[in-house]
């Protein structure tokens, strides 16, 4: 059967995979935003064995675009004909996100790491912040972002944090 | 943003240990990976964005057996890319008061604060380093576009985690990895520094526990290297510098939880040349920048401005940073290990 494998990202892919009972792993270059099928014909375990290795590195198949929840997922199909382009450029966009998440979610732990005596002394009632601004909102740069994120050291409760994007 | 140090009650007599239990860390190795293993101070405090202008060369030539007089010329293109620089800025106010009960904990809350704002702005530069501020603007080293993403295939024994996967074998497909990334670069055979930048738990397990099991064949290291070592010695008989540097931010960041990654930079560009006829002759226009893994900074450290306020002092701590910028993206491999 035909497996093809999409790239919903802005980086170019090696897919390093291995057929059971195969000594040598074999390699498939995606481009970025691009998607290329596997060059053999695959049936039983081994279909199985590599959409398994897709799987295990985050690759959804295509009817389940929402599990796109990390950066670098992949996209796959078994079936005769190519992914969409539509599909790749949805991926694109979840990528887009999921990579924005955990840029987020790094910036509220630089605050949490800043503070970690406070939290793992079971501080009381303890507040502090980091405040990261980008100020091209003042020279409109557009696409500029400023960034706030405060960092509550009480056990268990999460940083707020604001994030607003410029306009030109 | 206070200080928290409280009243309490201790038993007479005592003694006082008088050092401290300071909270420890990872001191992240990510600036290897950055071109000169370090920011690139060069902004200006009020430098909002950073522009590198790029040269572009299309060459046409006319060979022919009679002369020809209608020549082609070569196509110069310039063009421009940029990145965003953020201030990050911390503050805190203390009081006489503030400072008299710190110091009945044996602490300097002057020198406490200098180093925490420092600790605070280091970590946020790092994350700025691998992740972005703004990452939907491609910002941070793990979001270059046009970089590579490989992941690590199962061994020919079915393993596909790090802890279980044959050392030999992973030795060779880190190899493999690190030739690729310098065939893209047109670095093979040139000397360069190849920085591994991954989790203790990813690179300890390469350094320290993977010993390249004996097999009925020889293999490099067998029974008596670690994977790591056998990646490093190899490298360096052909003039490649393998740096290992740790950051645990990496755990979990190789597309799902369970996988991790790990960055294999090419921080610096030893531009290819060879003597007499060089292929790459445009290369030596000058200024070439030889990084290709660049971050921004106005200073080394944050600036301290402390200001007298009613009934304390008001300290600030304030720097100008960029997020990582990898200029040339074949400099970038990030690869996902399961463990």
């Amino acid at each position: 059967m035909r497996v093809y494998v999409a790239n919903p990202t802005l980086q170019h892919r090696d897919f390093h995979y291995r057929i059971p009972g195969v000594q040598t792993s074999r390699v498939l270059r995606i481009r970025a935003g691009g998607q290329e099928q596997l060059p053999e014909s695959l049936d039983g375990s081994d279909l199985q064995s590599v959409l398994q290795q897709l799987q295990g590195i985050g690759a959804v198949p295509k009817s389940d675009l929402a599990s796109i929840v990390a950066p670098k997922a992949l996209i796959f199909d078994v079936a005769p004909n190519p992914i969409k382009a539509e599909t790749i450029e949805e991926g694109l966009g979840l990528d887009e996100d999921a990579r924005q998440e955990v840029s987020a979610a790094k910036m509220e732990e630089s605050g949490l790491q800043a503070f970690a005596r406070a939290q793992s002394g079971g501080a009381r009632a303890v507040e502090a912040s980091m405040e990261v601004v980008e100020v091209t909102d003042r020279g409109a740069v557009k696409g500029g972002v400023n960034y706030e994120v405060v960092v509550s050291s009480k056990p268990n409760r999460r940083a707020a944090r604001k994030r607003t994007e410029t306009k030109a | 943003m206070p200080s928290i140090f409280n009243a309490r009650t201790l038993v007479h007599p005592s003694h006082q240990e008088p050092g401290l239990i300071i909270t420890q860390s990872q001191a992240s190795g990510y600036t290897d990976v950055l071109a000169g293993e370090g920011l690139r101070v060069q902004l200006g405090p009020i430098d909002k964005v950073v522009y590198a202008n790029r040269l572009d060369v299309r060459t046409q030539i006319a060979a022919n057996q009679a002369t020809a007089n209608a020549l082609p010329g070569a196509t110069l293109t310039g063009d421009f890319i940029q990145t965003a620089t953020y201030t990050v800025r911390q503050r805190n106010e203390y009081s006489e008061y503030d400072v008299a009960e710190a110091g009945e904990y044996n602490v300097a809350l002057p020198m406490a604060y200098r180093y925490a704002h420092r600790q605070g702005a280091f970590q946020f530069i790092r994350n700025a380093g691998l992740y972005g501020v703004s990452a939907a603007n491609s910002e941070g080293l793990i979001n270059t576009p046009g970089a590579t993403t490989v992941n690590l295939p199962p061994d020919s024994y079915g393993n596909t985690t790090l802890p279980t996967y044959d050392a030999g074998q992973l030795a060779i497909w880190f190899n493999s990895v690190i030739q690729a990334g310098l065939s893209r670069m047109y670095l093979m055979g040139t000397p360069v520094r190849v920085v591994i930048l991954g989790p203790q738990r990813i690179l300890g397990t390469m350094q320290l526990q993977d010993i390249v099991q004996t097999t009925s064949y020889q293999r490099p290291g067998a029974g008596t290297a670690t994977t790591a070592q056998v990646i490093t010695t190899v490298n360096k008989e052909f003039g490649y510098t393998i740096d290992w540097a740790f950051d645990d931010t990496l755990i979990g960041q190789g597309g799902s939880s369970t996988t991790d990654a790990v960055l294999v930079v090419f921080p610096e560009l030893n531009v290819p040349k060879v003597p007499g006829i060089n292929t790459n002759e445009f290369a030596m226009v000058a200024p070439n920048i030889s990084g290709n893994t660049l971050q921004y900074a106005d200073v080394i450290a944050p600036v301290e401005v402390t200001t007298p306020i009613p009934e304390g002092l008001d300290v600030t701590s304030t720097m100008r940073v960029s997020s990582g910028w990898c200029i040339r993206s074949q400099a970038i491999t990030i690869a996902q290990i399961p463990y």
